[in-house]
């Protein structure tokens, strides 16, 4: 009977800590989602080399403009044949992409949110936004003195290309250093690696993020320059009369 | 002269760019050469081009943007008919070449009010969903010479108003000068029906085709176009009146002469009758399948032909409604899909084709596209097939089916290869089924910089 007492104690208090453990770990992803989205708003550069399995390195120039946790705005400057290509993106079901060869914006319907990105191992739904609080529960899995691993579960009704992410989260900054994409299989598909931590006119900001596929063995390295912060970028940028316009 | 003018857009050209007020000016392009050859008719050459393309375009200042874009190109075979047009400095005729000026246009943004903007001079308007094939898009006349391409249009000089309040966009476009359609080279005549049917047993010994443009004065050549677009429960949606001309030409009035017991001579006068056009769009999701939908109701003026037979018993004269004051619709619905594996699927089916006007002339077709990129997103493989059914009640002798096959491949950025064919089946009293010999093989290399 007292076993049964211990038991049911021990069930109690397991239960209670993995609940703190729980609520620790949305509190966490919260303040995560808020250092990534301190600055009211965000202009950058972004250079991506795409390097496939045999070292083949291909390269991207883009520009990106960010407010918020939900706007993106995102044109690519070069190679020649994308330049002009521009990516609008206001939230979870509202993406566009305008193409200048066919003068036309087209929606991004949802089967296509989470295909790579231009060629690049970020998918259209990566490079939208930061708002994890809204599509995953997070809970603790460890933690070191430097360090939390929390693990991302998709919440109920979001359309998330994978089971579960692995992030690790630097104490210091409250920067993700690491995630890892776990697919539907169980497989670790992705991991991207936020180096090069830096402040910037006083928030934290990974200058170097990679994104490497282990299943292809591709690797998409962005390295962010000219990083500007609360420029006062006017609502009107995020729109579709923006996106047509050339840089 | 021709070439004095030619020579006169090179110059504007070049002295814009290098103009100070231009000193911002980004300057890029693409060369392409684009060579086809029939499978039949023993391997007949058909396309032998190399195009230049510059494009030119300024951020004057936040206000305003320059853009403009020009081809150079050679385009055809040698025509020389004698040494001495061998010998001519002027070298088109051992090798076609010329320029077009495909745009050329200022834009001006917050234009008198911070949600207004302008652009003006020769522009693609392009409006609709659907994929190339766009029932709404009518502002810009075709631009058949490539009849494959389709979706291709000429640029025209016009001037657009974009007014933006909220989530939704009032565009009012006004277009000066009338530009009848780049009809397709004669192996490629996609006109429907026939114009005039001809006693058995005779045939045509003569055919002279003129047109009748509009004479030139505003309220004869000008065309208006406006759109309000917006998104409602997550669609983008719009709506859209045109009132224009028929790009393509209608035959008026035909003449025909006999020359012989079984020959005539026809004369025919080809017009351009105005329409308006009422459209509406929509591009959304359902089930995360990408969908479109696209649809427009024409109304055109009537038109009445007149065939005067002259014959040894006097002339008769007869009089037939050609087009008739009545609303026919084109349209298209369609959707995509990318798989997990990496397979992308686009269909479409669409009711009324290029060169199909009038209500009782447009067939069903169904078009589906396949691809999927290998090696990185290097190599490409492309399968797209188009089916036409003129009459679903005899759709076995009323049918025919084009397959486009194509391999693209990038070796490195910026540059692509490709490698296509396309093939045509079919019955021959149906639009694509009349071009089942042209089946052609095509090799294009196209660079960027």
């Amino acid at each position: 009977m007292r076993r049964l007492a211990e038991l049911f104690t021990a069930i109690i208090f397991l239960g209670i800590l993995g609940n703190a453990f729980a609520q620790n770990g949305m509190e966490i992803l919260k303040k995560v989602e808020n250092t990534l989205t301190a600055p009211k708003d965000r202009v950058a550069i972004m250079k991506m080399d795409i390097i496939d399995k045999n070292g083949n390195v291909k390269h991207r120039q883009i520009k990106l403009y960010q407010q918020g946790k939900n706007k993106r705005l995102i044109r690519f400057l070069s190679p020649a044949d994308v330049k002009g290509v521009s990516f609008l993106a206001l939230g979870d079901n509202d993406m566009w992409l305008y193409m200048p060869a066919f003068h036309k914006i087209r929606r991004i319907a949802s089967h296509v949110k989470n295909e790579n990105f231009m060629g690049t191992d970020f998918t259209y739904d990566d490079m939208a936004q930061s708002n994890y609080t809204e599509k995953y529960s997070a809970k603790i899995l460890k933690q070191t003195d430097s360090v939390f691993v929390l693990e991302l579960t998709p919440k109920p009704g979001k359309n998330i290309a994978y089971k579960r992410l692995i992030m690790t989260v630097d104490k210091k900054t409250f920067l993700p250093t690491k995630i890892e994409f776990i697919n539907k299989n169980g497989k670790t598909q992705k991991i991207l690696t936020n180096g090069s931590i830096e402040k910037i006119e006083g928030y934290w900001t990974p200058k170097e993020m990679t994104m490497e596929n282990l299943l292809n063995r591709h690797k998409t390295v962005m390295i962010l320059s000219e990083v500007r912060h609360n420029v006062g970028l006017k609502s009107s940028i995020f729109t579709k009369r923006y996106l047509k316009r050339s840089e | 002269m021709k070439i004095t003018g030619r020579i006169s857009i090179l110059f504007v050209f070049i002295f814009t760019i290098s103009n100070p007020v231009f000193a911002q000016i980004k300057l890029n392009g693409e060369f392409l050469t684009d060579n086809r050859i029939r499978l039949e008719q023993n391997g007949r050459f058909t396309w032998n081009e190399n195009r230049l393309t510059l494009k030119g375009e300024s951020n004057l200042s936040e206000k305003a943007h320059f853009f403009t874009s020009l081809w150079i190109r050679n385009f055809g075979f040698p025509t020389a008919q004698s040494p001495e047009e061998l010998g001519l400095r002027d070298k088109r005729k051992v090798e076609p070449w010329g320029w077009e000026l495909r745009e050329g246009y200022l834009d001006v943004y917050g234009f008198l009010t911070p949600n207004l903007d302008v652009r003006i001079g020769k522009q693609r308007i392009a409006w609709g969903t659907a994929d190339k094939i766009n029932p709404t898009d009518n502002l810009n006349p075709k631009d058949l010479e490539d009849p494959l391409d389709f979706g291709k249009k000429l640029p025209t000089n016009a001037l657009k108003l974009s007014y933006y309040l909220g989530d939704y966009t009032l565009i009012g476009v006004y277009i000066p000068v009338f530009t009848p359609a780049v009809l397709p080279p004669p192996d490629w005549n996609f006109s429907s029906g026939e114009m005039l049917s001809l006693p058995p047993g005779t045939r045509i010994e003569k055919m002279t085709n003129q047109i009748i443009l509009p004479d030139r004065k505003l309220r004869n050549t000008s065309s208006i176009g406006v759109k309000l677009s917006g998104s409602l429960f997550n669609y983008d949606v719009s709506l859209s009146y045109v009132y224009n001309r028929w790009d393509m030409p209608l035959g008026h009035a035909i003449t025909l002469t006999p020359t012989g017991q079984t020959t005539v001579e026809v004369e025919s006068q080809l017009i351009f009758p105005r329409q308006q056009v009422f459209g509406a769009d929509l591009a959304g999701q359902i089930f995360g399948i990408g969908v479109w939908a696209e649809m427009a109701a024409f109304l055109p003026e009537e038109v009445t032909t007149t065939l005067v037979q002259i014959t040894p018993q006097g002339v008769q004269v007869n009089r037939q409604k050609s087009i008739a004051h009545e609303v026919y619709v084109k349209y298209v619905v369609g959707g995509d899909y990318t798989f997990k594996n990496g397979i992308y699927i686009n269909g479409q089916v669409i009711h009324g084709f290029y060169g199909e006007e009038g209500k009782g002339n447009l067939n069903d077709y169904a078009v589906v596209a396949i691809e999927r990129k290998f090696f990185n997103d290097n190599l490409k493989l492309r399968l797209a097939t188009a089916v036409e059914v003129d009459d679903w009640k005899d759709a076995e002798n009323k049918y025919a089916s084009v397959i486009f096959p194509e391999i693209s491949y990038t070796p490195t950025d910026a540059v692509e290869l490709l490698l296509g064919a396309y093939s045509i089946e079919g019955k021959t009293n149906t639009i694509f089924g009349n071009f089942r010999s042209n089946d052609e093989l095509y090799v294009k290399a196209k660079v960027s910089f």
